[in-house]
């Protein structure tokens, strides 16, 4: 009998004292993360069959495992992941929100406001030389802030290749540390038993690589794990895979597995976020802001460039812009202007110039017309060299530089001029500004014969393109020949002494714009800005050295502002470049973009958090420790042994009276 | 399955509570200290976009005022530049007219005349106003003086008559200036004029040209030999007559006259005056006559003076006393002139005017010439030649007092436009701050909230992480 219980008093003693271990390595790891609670599985003996009855034999410590949901522990992984992307995401969109400093002083929208507002400041008095100034400082402001911008831009985006590089790192470091702990898993679990803590810590440790980059993960039956990303293995057994960070030909940031030419697309964890902003997002925000850029460059010396300095028609240009022998001949000539590398188009259009004599001020208007499809460099240098006074070559290294002979000077301002025909012998001169919406060439033909001045009921009609008479003027008896008659849309016509027919016609072209085809804004001619992206954008040095190139006026008279209100109009333009919004409203969509992507990724972030809070409160409630609980254990396996330990004294002293019997 | 809870779980959550309850504080704090609801667009993307946008039309608007504002001295400076000038204007009228009075000799218009010239420089100075380094009437050459006074007074426009505007609104353009062409050189024209003291007369052919053309009708010789021993001075080089003129000597009365003009005495015979007599008829032409050699006799002869003619700069041609279209051309200003030759009478300098171009500054220097009177007109020729003048200065004063009202209107519009956009900018500053600001009791409201939330939080917190069993074993 005494065998037995002996025996038995001393499993129980031990399963007390392995259970008391067992609630203490709990209480130990009571804040360990990742920690499951163990249980010791506790069983009763076997029975024995003593003088014919069957008696029990005690307890039995059978083995220790751990309390654990292995679905919520894999979801728990899955919305770690869910959530290291949007955390990811929303503190690098984060970044580029603060970076944009919308809405706000000193931010891009109130840079471009400030510069239209000093055009504006500036067309109440054009020819005043402080308030150009004015305006160029605040041009180079507004540029200056698109340069920042592009290179914060820039900078985030090389931080967040950094980054990736980094994360990519620790995602090695992880899946070789996973690899490590599947092989002393399976040796601890080849008897069977449960390597609890072992497999704790690799859950933790996969725990933390789900932070980076989304795995799944298969459990194989030696207890070893294999984990995956997008069918991309990374862990197999006691192998891991490295993976590398690599930069693709399109200037993305790809990674694979080492030795795998496919790329590793990862679609959640902070991996995926920061590719997504080194690939994606910053790229976009760049590009928008290039557009901008670019869109104001071309916009502004569109208007900018058919205007005239206040200091007069220039001698002599040089454009910015190169062209380019594309086919390599060695020639430019034979280049079609659109398409001889500059960087804005050209269109069918004409570009009006007008040469100044100096000396006399007379002017002489001239208009080249140019097809998009045919015009060639040759075509356009040569028509230019056909007025008497310019003198226009392609430097060698494809700049155009134009000069005027000396004593003239040359301006691209939209001028009327008179295109064909004549009044007999009177001369026709058009003056003033064409104020009309649409450029149209006006034709005058006498109703009948007469001397201008002098023959009773001469009429002269005008005729505009479309064939409708626009204006009857009476240029018969009573007319000063040479004073001025009015034909409406800031015109005014004078004709000079002489006879005229009805067979004769004269013809007048108006000009809304000098410049049609944007050749001069292509070429980089007369411009204010420069540059094609947000990076090389800035004010012409030539103008911000000379103010008084700031071409405000459209007529050449330096209190004039009519390429002012060009360029002012660009304000309120719907600009084509940029989806069809004026200047500051684009600067909204984009703040509002970047706005949208933060807010929804804190969003998306709130409502995973919650998901992840409620899946670890699950696992928590089965696999986390309650200290009062193992309190209460602790309690019962002190008394559980305490009770054995009586147990044994009393089969101790029931032995002793035996034996004193003997 | 009941929750079974972990200590682990409370810490976290009394932490994640903290955390959450902290942020709303802090959030709460900056709204409350800033104002603003939006300080970045994440905070609401709509409202950041549409906040940015009210900000553009914000900066719209002030652009507009502001332009509106810096505009308002020109058109102010402008008005009151007019405004003395048409006072001047109105003084030359009135002295003109007097000086027209019989009651005035030479000498009293004459001292009118250097009246109108001191008023004409203040006039001149009026039309070169500037304000801001910005003459207010060379049309959009703001740069140079547009109104230069020339050697002899002479008064030239070298402006234009640009109107500079400016925008303020969507296509409401408003003009600051009123080119000066327009108030101090405005043309009406009408047709051509000749002063004719030379007796050239606008031509039956058309001229064609622009503002005034001087004239200059030279006398060549005089041929013909006055009768009664008289002979022609110098040899006739320094006389005026052009075309045939009597001299008539009364022998009774000791007079001698040319043509109608006013007889007067002979000297006695030896009187060294008689070298050089200066006979002038009704025309104000002359002749230098040698009368010591008269011998008493009365006589009638015919004097003719040859001449030339020419236009501006021009070549002097013969004067055709037979051409009813004499061409005359100017090669400096292009001025193709056809007058009528055949009543000259004497040598002067004519000024042709296109009428209705002639600028105020013209009209004033020719009512000056008139007064001062250098040609020896009689009061009825002057006071026929005012007339035309008068006419020109009067129209002139018009176009100045419409220029001021065109002023006073541009000065209105700005304010009717900067009234209006003042109201746009009250309703889009209320917009923006529905849009971006706090309502601040809300904000107040909702950091207490946030900060007792916070306390609450904590003093739960604080609660349940002190309960433990451990406090009750032993």
């Amino acid at each position: 009998m005494s065998g037995v219980a002996f025996n038995l008093g001393i499993e129980a003693l031990l399963a007390a004292q392995t259970a008391l271990d067992t609630v203490g390595h709990n209480l130990a790891n009571a804040n360990t993360p990742g920690y499951s609670r163990q249980n010791l599985l506790l069983s009763a003996g076997p029975t024995q069959r003593l003088g014919g009855r069957l008696v029990g034999t005690g307890v039995r410590a059978d083995r220790v495992v751990s309390v654990r949901d292995l679905l919520v522990d894999r979801r728990i992984l899955t919305q770690r992941a869910l959530m290291g992307r949007l955390e990811t995401r929303s503190s690098a969109v984060g970044d580029v929100e603060a970076l944009l400093g919308e809405p706000g002083n000193g931010s891009l929208s109130s840079r471009i406001s400030g510069f239209f507002e000093a055009v504006s400041r500036l067309s109440a008095n054009p020819g005043d030389p402080v308030l150009r100034q004015d305006t160029l400082r605040a041009g180079t402001d507004m540029t200056e802030r698109f340069r920042s911008l592009e290179t914060g831009f820039q900078k985030l985006r090389k931080d967040a290749a950094a980054r990736v590089a980094d994360q990519v790192s620790k995602v090695n470091a992880l899946t070789n540390d996973v690899a490590t702990l599947n092989r002393a898993i399976a040796a601890a679990e080849i008897d069977g038993s449960q390597a609890s803590d072992l497999r704790d810590s690799r859950d933790e440790t996969i725990r933390k690589l789900s932070d980076l980059v989304d795995v799944s993960i298969v459990e194989r039956p030696d207890g070893t794990v294999s984990l995956s990303t997008r069918g991309q293995m990374l862990v197999s057994g006691t192998r891991a895979f490295q993976i590398e960070s690599a930069t693709s030909g399109s200037g993305e940031t790809i990674l694979r597995v080492r030795g795998s030419d496919q790329p590793l697309r990862p679609a959640s964890g902070s991996l995926a976020a920061l590719l997504e902003q080194v690939n994606q997002f910053l790229p976009a925000q760049i590009q928008k802001l290039d557009a901008l850029a670019k869109t104001l460059v071309h916009e502004a010396n569109k208007a900018h460039s058919t205007g005239v300095p206040s200091n007069g028609p220039f001698r002599s240009l040089e454009s910015l812009h190169a062209l380019s022998d594309s086919d390599g001949d060695g020639s430019y000539n034979d280049e079609l202007l659109s398409r001889a590398g500059l960087p804005f188009p050209i269109q069918d259009g004409a570009l009006t110039i007008s040469v100044t004599d100096r000396e006399t001020g007379g002017v002489q208007t001239y208009r080249i017309e140019i097809d998009a499809e045919e015009t060639t460099v040759g075509d356009f240098v040569g028509a230019l060299n056909a007025i008497p006074e310019m003198t226009v070559v392609v430097e060698g290294d494809g700049f155009l530089s134009l000069r005027a002979a000396a004593g003239y000077g040359f301006d691209f301002a939209p001028r009327s001029f008179p295109t064909s025909g004549s009044l007999g012998g009177s001369s026709v001169q058009i003056s003033g500004r064409f104020a009309g919406d649409s450029a149209t060439s006006l034709s005058f033909r006498p109703r009948s014969a007469g001397d201008i001045g002098a023959t009773g009921g001469l009429l002269v009609d005008v005729f505009d393109s479309n064939g409708d008479r626009v204006a009857t003027l009476d240029v018969g008896e009573g007319y000063v020949p040479g004073s001025e008659l009015d034909l409406g849309n800031g015109l005014k016509v004078s004709f000079g002494l002489g006879a005229v027919t009805n067979a004769d016609t004269f013809a007048v072209q108006t000009a809304v714009d000098g410049d049609t085809a944007d050749v001069l804004a292509a070429l980089g001619l007369n411009s204010l800005f420069q540059g094609t992206g947000a990076a090389d954008f800035s004010v012409v040095a030539r103008v911000l050295d000379d103010p008084r190139l700031f071409a405000a006026s459209a007529t050449g008279a330096n209190g004039d502002g009519g390429a002012l209100q060009e360029l002012l109009a660009i304000s309120e333009a719907e600009l084509a470049g940029l989806a069809g919004t004026p200047p500051v409203q684009f600067v909204g969509g984009l703040a509002a973009d970047i706005g949208f992507a933060r807010s929804s990724a804190e969003l998306a972030l709130g409502t995973e958090k919650a998901l992840h809070d409620g899946l670890v409160a699950q696992r928590d409630a089965r696999s986390g420790v309650n200290v009062d609980e193992e309190l209460v254990d602790m309690l019962r396996f002190q008394q559980a042994y305490q009770a054995a330990a009586q147990f044994l004294q009393v089969v101790n002293s029931l032995n002793d009276e035996l034996l004193r019997l003997l | 399955m009941p929750l079974r809870p972990t200590h682990a779980a409370i810490y976290g959550l009394v932490q994640s509570n903290l955390e959450r309850r902290l942020a709303e504080v802090i959030r709460a704090q900056e709204q409350a200290a800033t104002g603003k609801r939006i300080l970045r667009p994440s905070d609401d993307p709509v409202g950041a976009s549409a906040a940015i946008d009210l900000r553009g039309e914000q900066s719209r608007i002030a652009r507009w005022r502001e332009t509106a504002s810096v505009s308002r001295p020109y058109l102010d400076a402008a008005n009151s530049a007019l405004d003395s000038a048409q006072e001047l204007v109105g003084q030359i009228r009135a002295l003109t007219v007097q000086g027209l009075s019989a009651t005035m000799n030479d000498e009293d218009r004459r001292g009118l005349a250097a009246q109108l010239e001191s008023i004409k420089a203040s006039l001149v100075d009026a039309a070169n106003s500037s304000f801001d380094g910005k003459y207010l009437f060379g049309g959009t050459v703001s740069g140079t003086k547009p109104f230069h006074a020339g050697s002899g007074g002479r008064v030239a426009y070298r402006g234009n008559d640009g109107v500079q505007s400016v925008l303020l609104g969507l296509g409401v353009e408003v003009p600051i200036n009123v080119p000066g062409s327009e108030v101090f050189a405005a043309r009406d024209p009408r047709g051509l004029s000749i002063s004719g003291l030379s007796g050239v007369r606008v031509g039956s052919a058309p001229s064609g040209g622009d503002g005034w053309v001087s004239i200059d009708v030279r006398h060549d010789a005089t041929s013909g030999a006055p009768g009664s021993g008289i002979t022609l001075a110098y040899g006739g080089s320094r006389d005026s007559i052009l075309g045939p003129r009597a001299v008539v000597v009364d022998a009774e009365a000791g007079t001698i006259r040319l043509g109608n003009g006013p007889s007067i005495k002979l000297p006695a015979a030896g009187d060294p005056a008689g070298a050089d007599l200066l006979l002038r008829d009704e025309h104000g032409a002359v002749v230098h006559l040698d009368v010591r050699g008269y011998d008493g006799t009365s006589s009638t002869t015919t004097l003719t003076g040859t001449g030339s003619i020419r236009a501006g700069s021009g070549d002097y041609v013969p004067i055709d006393t037979g051409a009813t279209a004499f061409e005359l051309v100017d090669p400096s200003s292009g001025a193709v002139l056809r007058v009528d030759t055949t009543n000259v009478v004497r040598s002067t300098q004519d000024v042709a005017r296109f009428a209705g171009t002639i600028d105020l500054f013209t009209a004033i220097d020719g009512i000056i010439a008139d007064l001062r009177n250098d040609q020896g007109l009689s009061l009825d020729e002057i006071q026929e030649r005012m007339d035309a003048r008068i006419a020109e200065l009067v129209r002139n004063h018009e176009a100045v007092l419409s220029g001021m009202g065109r002023a006073g209107a541009a000065a209105q519009r700005l304010e009717a436009t900067d009234e209006r956009l003042s109201n746009q900018e009250l309703t889009v500053a209320g917009r923006l701050s529905a849009v971006e600001d706090v309502d601040i009791t809300d904000a107040i409201l909702a950091l207490t909230r946030a900060q007792q939330s916070l306390e609450l939080a904590q003093s739960a917190g604080a609660r349940l992480l002190q309960t433990s069993f451990l406090d009750y074993l032993r």
